[in-house]
């Protein structure tokens, strides 16, 4: 019976992989990148540029750029890049457990550097360019990530 | 029965979702926590550090008692990884064993001469001696062992790391903009120079210049001053 009713139906274009995680996958590797640099530069292997933009030399050197001595930068380099092979997975496996762990590292990401930013703000009075670059991208990552899977959620 | 389906299908999707926010809230409160606890834990070690200067009589870049019958100076530069070395191994020792006994007296002297972080960071001790710090700061710079002017001892670390020692960060940083810190700076830099000096670490034990094969060899040239003022 199913069978037969499968064989009625008519032949539907096979739905391509969506594009979304590989472009979000993208923009992880760029902020890997980005947290890699600031990290390379916390421990003295490279000079950190800030541009004409803030102070970010204060901001990575502060009591605030560790967490039980481990640069907050590595920590970062660490969530990016698990949030880029977390896409890189739901691209290949959509709707996996791996998927919402990955967007649960996201979201910490984007707490945590809201929070830094508000440090940032209030205590150091100093900004960090590369940091708040990186705030933006992860909030964007996050959020782009929680829209997908509110809609698959919604199409369940 | 479908509709049932999709309803308690969207309700586990919703309660994954709200695992997946609470574990987020979670790790980052984790995270903000841990920092706390972090930084009161090396302000409380830095406080302690600090400690251990008070026992010494300090004018200055100068350690220990006037009166002592040997007098030891140090011509040093803060990027020079010699200096690290001799600040781990020698002047560690010299305080404990001869300076805490007024055997000895110490004084550091400024001698810049590896870049920009080097002249930057010996102003920076000397804003620190402005306010009483000198020992406590240059024990904090010694141990970030930055070389190469590669940004450890840039301006705003400096400040930074004086802040983290309880110093007034805005009178900290207009010293170290100012002619002043500049000056004293060059004043010890340039007497390095008039005295000959080539190279940091230098030894000076009651103004003769010490060559030195070991660092051992330094406490020896001490031991025979020390026997030859008993004497």
């Amino acid at each position: 019976m199913s069978s037969t009713g499968r064989s009625q139906q008519p032949t539907a274009k096979p739905a391509g992989r969506p594009s979304w995680p590989l472009w979000l996958a993208a923009l992880s590797a760029a902020g890997a990148a980005l947290s890699g640099y600031l990290w390379r530069a916390k421990v003295g292997a490279l000079s950190l540029i800030c541009g004409p933009v803030g102070d970010c030399v204060t901001v990575n050197s502060s009591a605030y750029s560790e967490v039980f001595g481990i640069p907050v930068a590595l920590l970062g380099t660490l969530m990016y890049s698990g949030v880029a092979v977390s896409l890189l997975w739901e691209w290949r496996r959509p709707g996996t457990p791996v998927s919402q762990v990955g967007f649960m590292l996201a979201l910490a990401g984007a707490l945590f550097s809201l929070y830094l930013t508000g440090v940032e703000t209030f205590v150091l009075r100093a900004y960090c360019i590369w940091c708040l670059t990186s705030w933006v991208m992860i909030t964007a990552i996050a959020w782009t990530w929680g829209r997908h899977l509110r809609r698959a959620e919604a199409r369940a | 029965m479908a509709k049932k389906s999709r309803k308690g299908s969207k309700s586990r999707g919703a309660g994954s979702m709200r695992w997946v926010w609470a574990g987020a809230v979670v790790l980052v409160a984790l995270l903000i926590a841990g920092q706390w606890w972090w930084n009161s834990r090396q302000s409380e070690n830095l406080i302690r550090a600090a400690a251990y200067w008070e026992q010494f009589e300090i004018d200055g870049t100068r350690i220990g008692s006037p009166g002592a019958p040997v007098h030891v100076e140090e011509y040093f530069d803060f990027q020079c990884p010699h200096c690290h070395t001799a600040s781990d191994t020698v002047v560690k020792r010299l305080l404990d064993e001869y300076v805490a006994e007024g055997k000895v007296t110490f004084t550091y002297r400024f001698f810049p001469i590896l870049g920009p972080e080097s002249l930057l960071a010996a102003r920076a001790a000397y804003c620190a001696m402005d306010q009483g710090a000198f020992w406590p700061y240059q024990d904090l710079l010694m141990s970030k062992k930055g070389m190469g002017n590669r940004g450890t001892y840039s301006r705003d670390n400096l400040i930074d790391y004086a802040r983290q020692l309880g110093l007034n960060g805005s009178s900290f940083a207009s010293c170290l903009d100012s002619d002043r810190s500049m000056q004293y700076v060059r004043a010890s830099h340039d007497q390095a120079v008039r005295m000959g000096l080539l190279g940091t670490p230098t030894f000076i034990v009651n103004g003769q210049i010490v060559n030195l094969a070991t660092w051992e060899d330094l406490f020896g040239v001490i031991d025979r001053a020390l026997a030859a003022a008993n004497r």
